[in-house]
């Protein structure tokens, strides 16, 4: 289940992924993900930052990070900037290596 | 055997009682019944009874809880230390009832409340004698079977020359049974390796091994070939062993023998291979490829009177080492969750360490793990362990949580310095890679299949990944431009595994491809 909580103030649409983003797990996130984005209310929004919540996540395959690549280009579109909060330094790496941080902003929480 | 139908008058039993009437009355009693009794004033005076005459010529006390000095109960708690088979009775008022649950905590097999029955006492005084002989017997049995099993322990301690290319891990579970490893020298260029399981872990198991083992030994020293000896222990368990064990009519299976040989011969680069119902063996090459060995299974020694031999013998130029276990390894990697060869490599490394293996304590069975060197020059061979070997079915969608989990456990297991930053890698690749052997290599078709190996080089600190498909092939080679297009929507998990391992090979255009990583 993706929870999601559209900020006015600052026009931040933040996405928390609950777990893993894997081969197996990933197409329901998917759906669920562009549900959100394609909700009147979230679409009206007029948001200008994706903020992805990857705190529980440990591990993050290729469909996983295409996920995160599709998710980026799709804020792009929307001229909206893209940041992923995470834990694991296993994660990090993974951004690091796949030089996906040279496009999302990467925080470490 | 139990002789609870001996005659009462051999049996001594002790009756303490600070009362001289109720001494009386129980020797009384106990004497019409036909006991030797020996009645005795205090627990003090018992004390001194038993250590003077032993604690075996007494088969039961019969003693009251209150006297002035020790109680009954500590005469008990004292009398168990003496001979935990001896059984006590107590005696207690009715007002002493609270007591009854702390006397037979102590041990007490039965109590008898005051004023004593005479029927009561004979029927306690007669089932406690029986468990005294009954556990008495059980003792000596079990030190039996302790001295045995610690001189089979002994007979695992190889020759020196047997040694240099066979390494033996025993983690026995009882005190004895039937698992064994035995090695000939044939010839300066060819040695023999038997390793079996007898069926059963009490003393039949034990004289059953031992006997077999000294036969095997006497027959090929007369120049006996191995086939003759098996033929004729395999008469043996059924013909002779059977029958001695009551068994007229070979109807029942008495005693069986598992079991497989390595025939080695350095000069001629073969390898041959005779299984009777044991695990199959692996072979680990110098390249760190496992496969599983083909051999010709033939049932146990002792199930049937005609014994089918299949010796089979395979070329073996290039060396490397043969792996082989119990039965009781392969349940105990169930338990665990981990690959056979992960537990049989940890095992191996933990013993030539010194380590202990926590997970040990798990086994149900006894555990036997035999890796022999099968390479000419021992001391230019690499040094590959097996960690884990899975065939898996074409799909496009494959269960790979459950698999994952799988690889964690034997890896944490087998290689336990694997810094965790550099598990998750392999872990990473290995998910991206089986997924594109399964998906594209085999079509997601479950007729095709996959393999998946993994071992492990500790000297080099490399981790050794072969994942082989039917399929045409797989480019995993990226160029630099496609490499460096960290937005492209293709090829993302080649572009991962290039990253994560430090060197790839590939064979047949990619259908196999090997991923070392260094640690």
């Amino acid at each position: 289940m993706i929870n999601h909580i559209l900020n006015p103030s600052d026009k931040t649409l933040l996405l928390t992924i609950p777990g893993d983003l894997l081969s197996t797990n990933t197409d329901q996130i998917k759906k669920e993900i562009h549900a959100i984005i394609e909700s009147a209310s979230v679409k009206s929004a007029g948001w200008t930052t994706l903020k992805l919540d990857l705190t529980a996540a440990k591990m993050i395959d290729s469909v996983g990070l295409n996920l995160v690549v599709s998710l980026y280009k799709e804020a792009k579109k929307n001229n909206a900037k893209t940041t992923a909060v995470i834990s694991n330094p296993n994660i990090q790496r993974t951004f690091l290596f796949t030089r996906l941080d040279t496009h999302i902003q990467v925080v470490m929480a | 055997m139990t002789d609870t139908n001996a005659s009462a008058t051999d049996k001594v039993i002790l009756a303490v009682d600070d009362e001289a009437v109720s001494r009386t009355l129980l020797a009384y009693f106990l004497n019409k019944a036909g006991y030797h009794t020996v009645t005795l004033d205090s627990a003090e005076a018992a004390r001194k009874y038993i250590a003077q005459h032993g604690p075996t010529a007494v088969h039961c006390v019969v003693t009251d809880y209150r006297m002035p000095g020790e109680t009954g109960l500590e005469l008990l708690i004292w009398l168990k230390q003496q001979d935990r088979a001896l059984s006590v009775i107590m005696i207690t008022a009715t007002t002493e009832r609270d007591f009854v649950a702390e006397t037979l905590r102590g041990g007490a097999v039965d109590f008898l409340d005051k004023p004593i029955a005479e029927a009561a006492l004979i029927q306690s005084v007669k089932r406690a004698i029986e468990l005294t002989i009954r556990d008495r017997e059980m003792a000596e049995a079990e030190r039996a079977i302790s001295q045995v099993g610690q001189t089979q322990h002994q007979l695992f301690g190889l020759s020196a020359e047997a040694a240099k290319r066979v390494e033996v891990c025993f983690r026995p579970r009882h005190q004895a049974g039937g698992d064994f490893v035995n090695y000939f020298q044939l010839s300066p260029t060819s040695f023999l390796v038997l390793t079996a399981d007898v069926s059963g872990h009490d003393l039949h198991a034990a004289f059953v091994s031992a006997y077999f083992q000294g036969l095997v030994r006497g027959m090929l020293e007369s120049g006996q070939a191995l086939e003759t000896v098996l033929t004729k222990f395999n008469s043996f368990l059924i013909d002779e062993w059977g029958i001695r064990q009551g068994n007229d009519d070979h109807t029942t299976t008495q005693a069986s023998v598992c079991l497989c040989t390595a025939l080695v011969d350095l000069a001629a680069t073969s390898l041959t291979l005779m299984n009777h119902g044991f695990p199959q063996p692996w072979h680990v090459s110098p390249e760190g490829r496992i496969v599983q060995c083909a051999t010709v299974n033939s049932h146990p020694l002792g199930w049937f009177n005609e014994l089918t031999l299949h010796p089979f013998q395979q070329s073996n130029p290039t060396g490397g080492r043969l792996i082989m276990w119990t039965d009781g390894l392969e349940d105990l990697a169930e338990a665990l969750g981990v690959s056979r060869l992960a537990l049989a490599t940890a095992l191996q490394l933990a013993q030539a360490s010194g380590h202990k293996t926590p997970q040990i304590a798990q086994a149900k069975d006894d555990v036997l793990v035999v890796s022999i060197q099968i390479t000419p020059n021992l001391f230019t061979a690499p040094q590959w362990f097996p960690v884990l070997h899975e065939i898996y079915p074409g799909s496009k969608t494959p269960p790979i949580d459950q698999w994952q989990t799988l690889w964690e456990n034997s890896l944490s297991l087998a290689v336990p310095t694997l810094p965790e930053s550099r598990r998750f890698d392999v872990i990473l690749a290995l998910r991206e890679t089986v997924i594109n052997a399964l998906a594209h290599g085999c079509a997601g078709n479950p007729e095709l299949k996959t393999s998946l190996t993994i071992s492990v080089n500790l000297v080099q600190r490399t981790l050794r990944i072969i994942i082989s498909d039917p399929g045409p092939g797989h480019d995993f080679t990226r160029k630099p431009h496609e490499a460096d297009d960290e937005l492209a929507d293709m090829h993302r998990g080649l572009s991962l595994i290039n990253r994560l391992a430090t060197q790839i090979t590939s064979n047949r255009n990619g259908a196999e491809v090997i991923l070392d990583f260094r640690y």
